[in-house]
C-alpha cells in the first residue's frame, strides 16, 4: 500500500513549513479540520485522469504583456514608506543568524 | 425617494440633463451610509472626502458642457481588496491594518476615468476566504433582507453596499462565486466577467488562477455599463486577455428567442432547497415562454468541483500570502525585543492572520508539499482541465448553463461556524464556472416564503458576456423578484 500522504499533515508541521506560530488551543482545532478536510479531497483520488494534462490557469490565449521597459509610476520612496521598520531606506529585519 | 432610488441608466441620464447634480447624488448617498450601515457593516472605510471631490469634478464637466464619462455621479463602493492611492486597503485583516497603497487598481483608475464616484471600501472576508463575510477581521456583515443572516461571501459588503443603495454598484473579486453567492443573497445582480476579461492589477491576489473582478449592480444593464468601464487589456496584469471589448449594453436590448438554455442536471442533487428549487423552475418556465430552447443538460464532474477548488485555491493562497512577513508592509509583531526574523515572522503571521486564513494557508501548505504534491495538487490541476472541458463541451450544444446560483437562501449567522467544510460545500454550484474561468452571473428570481432572495445563475462561453447579459436583462423585465428592495428604512 502507498504511504498515504496525509501522515504529514499535522497542523504543528505544516505551520512550521509556512512560517505560522500556533497556539495550542489553534492547533488542536486545526488538526480536526484538516483531517475532514483532507478526507474530502482525498475522493480526487478514484478520478481517471489518465493522459490529462494539468491546468494551471483558464486563459490559455494571447495576453498583455507591456513593454520590457521601467516605469516610474510607483516611487520607490513610496514603497518603502509601508514598511513597519525602516533605517537609511532599507528595511530593517531582525537578526538572521542563532 | 431618493436619487438612488434607481439605476445607474436613470441615474446618470438625470445627472446629464441637469436635473440633479452628482453632489446632491453623494450626499444622499452618505447619508444613507451613516444612518444604516450601524446596523449592516457593509462598509470598513467612507470616502467621503474623495467622494464629494469627485462628484464636485462631474458637476464642473457638465457645467462647462464637456462630454460626461459614462459612470459620471454614479456612486460606486469597493470591496477593500482593491488598492485605491491614499486609501487604507486592508482586505479586512489585522495583517494589512494601517496598510496604505502608494499605487492604485487598474480597474479604480477606470472607474474614476468614467466620472465614478467612490463612497467607500467595503467588508469581506479576510482576504477573501469565505462564504458568509463573518470571517472579516473587524465586524460581520448583516444582510439586509433579515439583520441575523449573512449577506454571503466573500464580498459581501459590496453586495450589502448595492442591495441597501449606499451606492448603485460595487466592484468585487470572484475566486470560487464570492461575487455571484452574495448577489443571490442580497436580491442584486452579480457578474463574474471571464477570467482575462478584466485587469487584477492592484487586487490583493488569493488564488491568482481563478481570481476576477466583477460587479454588483441594481441591475442587469448597471452590471453591463460597470464591465464596460473595467474591462480591456492592461500591460500591468499579463494574464489579462488581449480581447477586444464588446457594447455589453447593446447586449441587454437583445431578443432571446430562439437561444438554446442547458439546465443543469446536477442543480437538483442533494442539498437543494425546495424554495430555491421551485423559484429556479419557474425562471426556466418563464424562459421557455420568452422563446427560449430548453434542454436538461448534465455535468459529471462537477462532483468534483469542491474538492478540485479547496485543493487548488488554497495552495495559491499558501504561496501568495507568504509575502506577509512583517518586513515589507503591513504589521510586524516582535515576540521580544531580542527575537529571531523567525520568530518575528511567525508571531507576525500567528497576530495578523485570522482563523479561515490559518486553516486555509495549512491546506494549502500540504497539499504543496513534496509527499502531497502530486496526489492531490496536480491531481487537481488535472480534474480542473476535466471540468472545463466537460462545461466547454456543453456550451457547444447550449448557448447558456443555468442553475440556481446557491442551493439555499442566506443562512443564519454562525451556521457553519464550527464545520468550515459545510461552508465550502455550499460554493457547489459556482465553482465549474470559477475552475472553467467562464463568465457567470447571478441575477435575482424570487423571494422565498420567509421574504429571502434567491438567485439564478447564467453560465456562458469564454468573452460571452453578451450572451449572459442578453439573458439575464430579458429574465429580469419578467422576474417575480420586480426589482424588490430590502426592508431596512
Amino acid at each position: 500500500m502507498d504511504h498515504d500522504p496525509r501522515a504529514n499533515a499535522s497542523p504543528e508541521r505544516l505551520a512550521t513549513l509556512a512560517g505560522l506560530t500556533l497556539r495550542p488551543e489553534e492547533s488542536a482545532r486545526l488538526g480536526v479540520d484538516l483531517a475532514r478536510i483532507l478526507a474530502y479531497m482525498g475522493a480526487l483520488a478514484e478520478v481517471d485522469t489518465e493522459g490529462v494534462t494539468p491546468l494551471a490557469s483558464p486563459n490559455e490565449g494571447p495576453c498583455s504583456l507591456r513593454a520590457d521597459v521601467p516605469t516610474h509610476d510607483v516611487e520607490p520612496g513610496a514603497v518603502l514608506e509601508a514598511a513597519p521598520r525602516l533605517q537609511d531606506g532599507a528595511f530593517v529585519v531582525p537578526k538572521i543568524l542563532e | 425617494m431618493t436619487a438612488l432610488d434607481t439605476h445607474i441608466a436613470g441615474l446618470t441620464e438625470r445627472i446629464v440633463r441637469g436635473e440633479i447634480r452628482a453632489a446632491e447624488v453623494t450626499d444622499q448617498a452618505l447619508s444613507r451610509i451613516t444612518a444604516l450601515d450601524g446596523k449592516l457593516g457593509a462598509l470598513l472605510a467612507v470616502t467621503a472626502d474623495d467622494a464629494r471631490q469627485a462628484a464636485s469634478e462631474v458637476d464642473r464637466a457638465r457645467d462647462s458642457g464637456a462630454l460626461l464619462g459614462k459612470l459620471a455621479g454614479v456612486p460606486i463602493a469597493l470591496k477593500d481588496a482593491l488598492c485605491m492611492k491614499g486609501v487604507p486597503t486592508t482586505c479586512a485583516s489585522r495583517m494589512l491594518e494601517g496598510y496604505v497603497p502608494p499605487y492604485e487598481a487598474t480597474v479604480v483608475t477606470r472607474l474614476r476615468a468614467a466620472g465614478a464616484v467612490i463612497v467607500g471600501k467595503t467588508n469581506m472576508d479576510e482576504f477573501a476566504m469565505g462564504s458568509s463575510t463573518e470571517h472579516s477581521a473587524f465586524f460581520p456583515t448583516r444582510n439586509p433582507w433579515d439583520p441575523t443572516r449573512t449577506p454571503g461571501g466573500s464580498s459581501g459588503g459590496s453586495a450589502v453596499a448595492v442591495a441597501a443603495r449606499f451606492s448603485l454598484a460595487a466592484l468585487g473579486s470572484d475566486t470560487g462565486g464570492s461575487i455571484r453567492q452574495p448577489a443571490s443573497y442580497t436580491g442584486t445582480v452579480g457578474l463574474k466577467p471571464t477570467y482575462g476579461r478584466v485587469s487584477r492589477y492592484g487586487l490583493v491576489a488569493f488564488a491568482s488562477s481563478l481570481d476576477q473582478v466583477g460587479a454588483f449592480a441594481t441591475d442587469v444593464r448597471g452590471a453591463a455599463r460597470v464591465l464596460s468601464v473595467i474591462a480591456g487589456p492592461d500591460g500591468r496584469d499579463s494574464t489579462c486577455a488581449l480581447t477586444d471589448v464588446p457594447d455589453f449594453e447593446a447586449a441587454c436590448e437583445r431578443d432571446v428567442r430562439g437561444l438554446r438554455i442547458g439546465v443543469l442536471d446536477e442543480a437538483f442533487g442533494e442539498g437543494l432547497a425546495s424554495d430555491v428549487r421551485e423559484a429556479f423552475e419557474a425562471s426556466i418556465e418563464a424562459l421557455r415562454a420568452l422563446g427560449c430552447v430548453i434542454s436538461r443538460v448534465s455535468l459529471p464532474s462537477m462532483r468534483h468541483a469542491v474538492a478540485t477548488y479547496y485543493v487548488l485555491a488554497t495552495a495559491e493562497a499558501s504561496s501568495n500570502l507568504a509575502r506577509f512577513d512583517g518586513v515589507r508592509y503591513g504589521r510586524r509583531v516582535m515576540p521580544r525585543p531580542d527575537a529571531s526574523l523567525t520568530e518575528m515572522i511567525g508571531a507576525t503571521r500567528d497576530a495578523g492572520f485570522g482563523a479561515e486564513v490559518k486553516r486555509r494557508i495549512l491546506l494549502g501548505t500540504f497539499v504543496l508539499s513534496a509527499e502531497a504534491f502530486e496526489a492531490y495538487y496536480v491531481k487537481a490541476q488535472k480534474v480542473r482541465r476535466l471540468v472545463r472541458d466537460e462545461l466547454l463541451g456543453l456550451l457547444q450544444s447550449v448557448d447558456a448553463v443555468l442553475s440556481p446560483t446557491a442551493p439555499t437562501t442566506a443562512f443564519p449567522l454562525g451556521a457553519h461556524e464550527h464545520d468550515p467544510l459545510a461552508m465550502y460545500l455550499s460554493d457547489v454550484y459556482t465553482l465549474p464556472a470559477s475552475l472553467a474561468g467562464l463568465p457567470a452571473m447571478s441575477v435575482p428570481c424570487g423571494l422565498s416564503p420567509s421574504g429571502l432572495p434567491i438567485g439564478l445563475q447564467i453560465v456562458t462561453r469564454p468573452f460571452d458576456e453578451e450572451t449572459a447579459l442578453r439573458l439575464g436583462a430579458a429574465y429580469e423585465a419578467i422576474s417575480p423578484f420586480g426589482g424588490r428592495r430590502p426592508p431596512i428604512e
